[in-house]
């Protein structure tokens, strides 16, 4: 029996957090003075109008976001020491809850079947159940899930240790169901590793993530960083490589700042179960969607209310052996963004509840911004183009009997040199990272320092190329969210993610017709900006290519490679092999015994 | 009671049923004031006649 939990006063962050705060708050409020400095000598050659000044401050919101960011890059540079747990015997009981919603039961169940057996080979007989809690509302697929749970208890041998229960209906969505677990069945365990239905994990991560959760009794709640695994699109394998690669430095990069204040993403962590029902039974919130009722990402909710209670939230990047799958094309990746937005707008109505700590608020202004930031600059290019249209001609002669002409100074290099140095936030965090895994070797699971160093260019040329679409996709959810549109909960698709170029074009016709719109105009009304808004409306009047082309199966393995790829994890291998063995076809027989999955 | 003994009292006919061992989560409260309000609050406390002396104004 693990030890009671206790709940602690607040720590106040410790003098290494508060530095990397500060450090990274100038770092950015100089980036953001400087850029805006730049722009107001290079906007003031004509005289200084009331529209500069609206550039300006939207310049200056803008590069402060960039900056921030690139400055959790640059913190996640800098090593951070995490002492693993003592490898001692596990005393506690946990259970890993695997929610499902209208999922594919056969590749759900696999999931859990693998993941058994990678804890009884590998947790050292520590006491570890699984739940798998279905919000499913269609009722053939629920059917399916019965069946599929019985053949799963049958191949595994783990009658006892296999939960299987569905909701008559799904309040609350995900949040709901985990309370809904805890408010039936949570005091019978004392940990739950929170997963999604595409997540996976090995038996000696969740091993160790019950110790380290033992080892420290005012830890609430300890997140991982969950790899992207089994993508095959271009797209697809960009983003597994982008968040194999950097994302361990950016979260490293957050882990320093956060203290004890740490992010929960809502899967592949663990929580302490008595610590969680105290905190973080979520209410509905006043008005009606979006802004009101269930609150969407719980998540973040849930980690601030943690932290609120005095427990510590953790986010321990060095864990391996985590991994979920992602969206394979664009229109699936603006689907899921849309949730996100929804949920993280929302959260605007909780940036004044009481006594939370200000980095749970600060957490929450940074989630808000994530989704608005394309409106800044989005109404930067709008602004730039409508400048353009009533920029009067120069005075070549201010002073009356002036002999020579004055010629206005051609402020042009400051221009270039203020979007040189916007693109360098954006790429500086990701060349350093390459020349750190160069140098650490860490790039060898990458196919080497050139491999990473090509991926990593590929990566930035693409994201370059789609970011206008994701500017507008995300500029659309934002306002969809203001005008009081409710995005639902759709499930997630998990297919191979192959778009034609008709899905394609049927999914992104706004985003054509405001990029031909926009380049028209500014053709018409301001011919000199054409050339600055190429790299935004060339993307937009072909993003139906793009995105079909992009959601192709990528054929090129050594582009994008992760580690994961060349040496596929123990748990990934099981589960494909149980995928197989589950969808042999009826006609041969089920002649697996229990415990033969296991073999 | 220890989480072993919940486990072993709970029971469980149906394959995969879930125990019954009940964990209560009282909601937590999270609307705060409304943004005006706590900006009227401070404005009055900053304005107050013990925060005016205190910068030399007032009295």
């Amino acid at each position: 029996m693990a030890a009671r939990p206790r709940r602690a006063k607040p720590v106040p962050p410790s003098r290494g957090v508060r530095l990397a705060r500060v450090t990274a708050l100038v770092l950015a409020g100089l980036s953001g003075a400087g850029a805006t400095a730049l722009f107001l000598q290079f906007g003031a050659v004509d005289g200084l109008q009331e529209i500069d000044l609206l550039r300006a401050a939207l310049i200056l919101i803008s590069t402060l976001w960039l900056a921030w960011g690139a400055a959790g890059g640059l913190a996640g540079l800098f090593s951070r020491r995490i002492d693993p747990a003592p490898q001692v015997p596990i005393k506690g009981r946990t259970v890993v809850l695997v929610p499902v919603y209208n999922e594919d039961p056969v590749v759900t169940f696999a999931r859990v079947a693998a993941m058994l057996r990678s804890v009884d080979q590998d947790a050292g007989g520590a006491r570890i159940d699984f739940a798998i809690l279905s919000d499913t509302r269609n009722d053939k697929i629920a059917a399916r899930e019965s069946l599929w749970f019985e053949r799963l208890v049958r191949d595994s041998g783990a009658e006892g240790r296999l939960f299987y229960r569905r909701r008559v209906n799904n309040t609350g969505k995900k949040a709901g169901n985990v309370e809904d677990f805890i408010r039936t069945s949570g005091a019978a365990w004392d940990f739950a590793v929170i997963l999604d239905a595409d997540s996976l994990m090995e038996g000696t991560t969740i091993a160790e993530m019950i110790r380290r959760m033992e080892a420290s009794p005012n830890l609430g709640l300890l997140q991982t960083l969950p790899k992207v695994v089994r993508a095959r699109s271009r797209f697809g394998r960009a983003m597994q490589f982008s968040a194999s690669f950097y994302s361990p430095v950016f979260a490293r990069g957050l882990a320093h700042m956060q203290g004890q204040t740490g992010p929960f993403w809502g899967h592949n962590a663990i929580v302490r179960i008595r610590a969680f029902a105290e905190c973080c039974g979520l209410p509905q919130l006043s008005g009606k969607p979006p802004f009101g009722g269930h609150i969407l990402s719980h998540d973040y909710v849930e980690a601030a209310l943690l932290a609120r209670g005095g427990w510590e939230v953790r986010l321990d990047e060095d864990m391996e052996g985590s991994y979920e799958e992602g969206p394979e094309n664009i229109i699936d990746h603006a689907k899921r963004d849309r949730r996100w937005c929804q949920g993280n707008l929302q959260h605007a109505k909780l940036l004044l509840t009481p006594r939370l700590r200000a980095w749970s608020r600060f957490v929450f202004v940074q989630g808000i911004m994530a989704y608005i930031a394309p409106l800044f600059w989005g109404g930067f290019l709008a602004a730039s183009i409508a400048d353009a249209m009533v920029q009067h001609q120069p005075d070549y002669f201010p002073e009356p009997y002036q002999l020579f002409p004055v010629f206005p100074s051609d402020q042009t290099t400051k221009a270039i040199g203020l979007a040189i140095g916007i693109f360098g936030l954006l790429v500086l965090p990701k060349l350093l990272i390459v020349a750190q895994a160069a140098l650490n070797g860490r790039a060898r699971g990458f196919g080497g320092a050139w491999a990473a160093f090509w991926s990593t260019l590929s990566e930035l040329a693409l994201s370059s190329l789609i970011a206008p679409l994701m500017l507008m996709y995300q500029s659309r959810s934002v306002l969809q969210v203001l005008m009081g549109r409710d995005g639902g909960w759709p499930p997630n698709n998990r297919g191979d993610g192959r778009l034609s170029l008709a899905e394609a074009a049927a999914a992104s016709r706004f985003i054509v017709v405001t990029g031909v719109v926009g380049l028209f105009a500014t053709w018409h009304l301001a011919p000199a900006l054409v050339a600055w808004m190429l790299p935004v409306g060339l993307p937009m009047v072909f993003a139906p290519l793009i995105i079909a082309w992009t959601s192709q199966p990528s054929g090129n393995a050594r582009l994008f490679q992760t580690p994961t790829e060349v040496q596929v994890p123990g748990v990934l291998a099981q589960h494909d092999a149980i995928v197989a063995l589950w969808s042999a076809p009826p006609a041969a027989p089920p002649t697996a015994q229990p415990g033969d999955v296991f073999a | 009671m220890t989480v072993q003994k919940v486990f072993e009292q709970a029971e469980v006919k149906v394959l995969g049923q879930l125990p019954q061992a009940p964990l209560a989560m009282p909601k937590q409260l999270l609307e705060g004031p409304s943004l005006m309000r706590v900006m009227r609050r401070r404005l009055l406390r900053w304005m107050s006649p013990e925060s005016t002396a205190r910068i030399g104004l007032g009295r």
